[in-house]
């Protein structure tokens, strides 16, 4: 809450806007309800939200009347009677039974850990052999770049500059 | 009847079924959102309520007894079928559970009014669904049902502050959602 020019606290955009479901439904204190309806009465922009949050919330909640379908006492008889009547088989889009998908989840869950800690296991002692005869080239490069020709661009600069000085 | 059904009358029962059965259903439907399921689970809640009819107390009233049952298997049957999902890509289940409700409608509306009328309930139905478990019950008990907080508090189990508290917190995110609807529409 904010205090405007009078002193008085007055409700942010955001907080109003937060509450406007709960200030459709009354669902607030006196108090908030009044704040609300202040904030509304001179916020166009609030005015515009809550009017349309309006028209959504508070449009007629649809009847229901989904009867149970007339078999479904029957059924419920049977189970009495101790005769479990099961539900129709669950079938995935294609056609297998929804039960059959569960093993077969796991299988390629198990594959596919299998193969990845294939690919990405340690190298074979061939492939060590190979990366340490790669590194030794790397050193050796470097070893001969410390032995520079005598005269390069940077030593004749550093001679240069000694000469002036 | 209650009296009838605990001295073990065949008839009893069935009226108690033919007049709370819609009623059940229809909950169930709400929460659900497939009609095969929820005459799977009314189905449920009516033979549990048969073997526990015995134990009803008769200062609750049958209604809240047999919604509580209901709101129980329902979100049980909600977290299963979550799980199946999870575990097995079920996408017909998915595909079902996207479609929007069916409202036979008693007052006869044009086609371009009913054509609103289903588009904006769907806006505010898949902002319910989206909303945690918890609040959500309380959504459909309260918007759909039309039930008061008292008789909500006594069905979930919780008290009359923890009803209000869900609510609360509910419309707020669903005001939220709603007005980010309405932006992007713009």
């Amino acid at each position: 809450m904010s205090k405007d020019k009078h002193g008085e606290t007055q409700m942010t955009h955001e907080k109003v806007q937060k509450k406007l479901l709960l200030f459709l439904d009354a669902d607030l204190s006196f108090e908030e309800m009044q704040k609300i309806r202040d904030h509304l009465s001179l916020c166009p922009v609030c005015k515009k939200k809550h009017d349309a949050l309006a028209a959504l919330w508070r449009h007629p909640v649809p009847p229901i009347r989904e009867a149970p379908t007339p078999g479904l006492w029957l059924k419920v008889q049977a189970r009495i009677r101790g005769n479990r009547v099961l539900p129709a088989k669950r079938r995935t889009v294609s056609g297998m039974p929804a039960w059959i998908l569960q093993p077969l989840g796991a299988l390629v869950l198990i594959i596919s850990i299998l193969l990845g800690l294939y690919l990405g296991s340690p190298v074979t002692p061939a492939e060590q052999v190979a990366v340490q005869q790669d590194n030794t080239g790397v050193e050796w490069g470097l070893d001969h770049f410390d032995m520079l020709p005598p005269t390069t661009l940077g030593s004749s600069l550093i001679e240069g500059s000694a000469i002036k000085n | 009847m209650i009296e009838k059904q605990r001295n073990e009358d065949p008839l009893a029962f069935e009226d108690l079924f033919m007049r709370f059965s819609p009623m059940v259903c229809n909950v169930l439907y709400r929460m659900l959102r497939n009609k095969q399921d929820a005459e799977e689970i009314t189905q449920e809640v009516f033979f549990q309520a048969y073997k526990s009819i015995k134990d009803f107390r008769a200062e609750a009233q049958l209604s809240t007894w047999l919604y509580r049952i209901a709101v129980n298997l329902g979100l049980n049957h909600q977290r299963k079928r979550k799980y199946e999902r999870w575990l097995c890509l079920d996408l017909y289940s998915l595909k079902d559970e996207h479609h929007s409700l069916n409202y036979p409608d008693k007052i006869s509306l044009g086609p371009a009014d009913t054509m609103v009328r289903q588009e904006t309930e769907t806006i505010v139905r898949e902002a319910i669904d989206a909303l945690p478990e918890k609040q959500r019950t309380a959504v459909i008990l309260s918007r759909y049902e039309g039930l008061p907080y008292e008789e909500i508090a006594r069905i979930l189990e919780i008290s009359l502050a923890s009803v209000e508290s869900r609510l609360h917190r509910a419309k707020k995110t669903l005001a939220k959602k709603l007005l980010e609807f309405q932006e992007r529409k713009k």
